[in-house]
């Protein structure tokens, strides 16, 4: 059970970045990127809100530990909503400056998880072993020949 | 400015999953994503009233497909993977790259079958080392750490 637990937001991550990735390569090419993300916002910011409308009367969350004892504005909030609508916004624009599917979102992904390698060992003290530093090498040079 | 998109999309996705491990973790979820919303919302809001050139958001309503509904529907998904991805114990250096290969290799595999992109040998090596190196990474951690 814990395994499962382990992996679902892996596949609910994985299915919605695949879901994403097509979506934004398949918005009105005429319509203004930043009306795009305005009306993609009011939308999610609605399912969000009823999903935790929803979570919150069935107590789905309530067996974390600590749950809602010290509420505070979550800070980091503030400066993922501006880095979503970067990633959002420039994600919307490589696709209208041509890139395909396939390569676009390799490129953005050997070069976030490189990012991320050296972020995680740097401010999170991430140990990484040998397997680990193997697979990693394996794969980003299976992305390095895959965006090609 | 063919590489200005994506390198906007590589900084500002790094920023994000910084963010995403760093928010509190007793609260529900969709309340955290819900306020991520309400911020992007006004900053796209902003950004589409500097940039549209005397076209009114009532006239970019009209030209809505389905693709704006579903980016919609699969951002609440793939905020809500990230959040509970680091709540469970994830890496921020294994996560983000094993979800990123494998969204990788299905996009591929997509791009070939759906929007008939080239599938050639290069490709083809490239997804076969994806899966090994993947393997590698599934083995059991014995590092793992929050």
């Amino acid at each position: 059970m814990k395994k499962i637990i382990y992996f679902i937001p892996l596949i609910i991550t994985i299915a919605s970045t695949t879901l994403y990735q097509i979506s934004a390569k398949q918005v009105p090419s005429s319509m203004n990127s930043g009306a795009i993300l305005v009306i993609a916002y009011a939308m999610a910011t609605t399912f969000s809100l009823i999903l935790f409308i929803i979570t919150e009367k069935a107590s789905i969350f309530a067996e974390v530990e600590g749950y809602k004892t010290k509420f505070q504005f979550p800070t980091a909030a503030l400066l993922m909503g501006i880095a979503i609508t970067g990633a959002e916004m420039g994600n919307i624009l490589v696709y209208r400056s041509g890139w395909d599917l396939s390569i676009a979102g390799t490129f953005t992904n050997i070069s976030v998880a490189v990012i991320l390698v050296i972020v995680g060992r740097l401010l999170y003290k991430e140990k990484i072993d040998k397997n680990k530093s193997f697979g990693i090498i394996i794969c980003l040079l299976g992305l390095i020949i895959l965006g090609i | 400015m063919h590489y200005i998109p994506i390198l906007i999309v590589v900084a500002c996705t790094a920023i994000y999953h910084m963010c995403s491990k760093a928010m509190p973790k007793h609260v529900n979820p969709f309340l955290n994503i819900t306020i991520v919303y309400i911020i992007a919302f006004f900053v796209s809001l902003i950004f589409f009233l500097l940039s549209s050139n005397n076209s009114g958001i009532i006239e970019n309503i009209k030209l809505v497909n389905y693709a704006v509904m579903i980016l919609a529907i699969s951002l609440v998904g793939l905020e809500m993977g990230f959040l509970m991805l680091y709540r469970v114990g994830w890496n921020i250096s294994i996560g983000a790259l094993v979800n990123g290969i494998m969204a990788s290799t299905m996009l591929a595999i997509l791009g070939v079958l759906v929007f008939n992109e080239n599938l050639g040998i290069n490709r083809i090596i490239g997804l076969s080392l994806c899966f090994f190196g993947l393997y590698l990474l599934s083995k059991p951690n014995k590092s793992r750490n929050n």
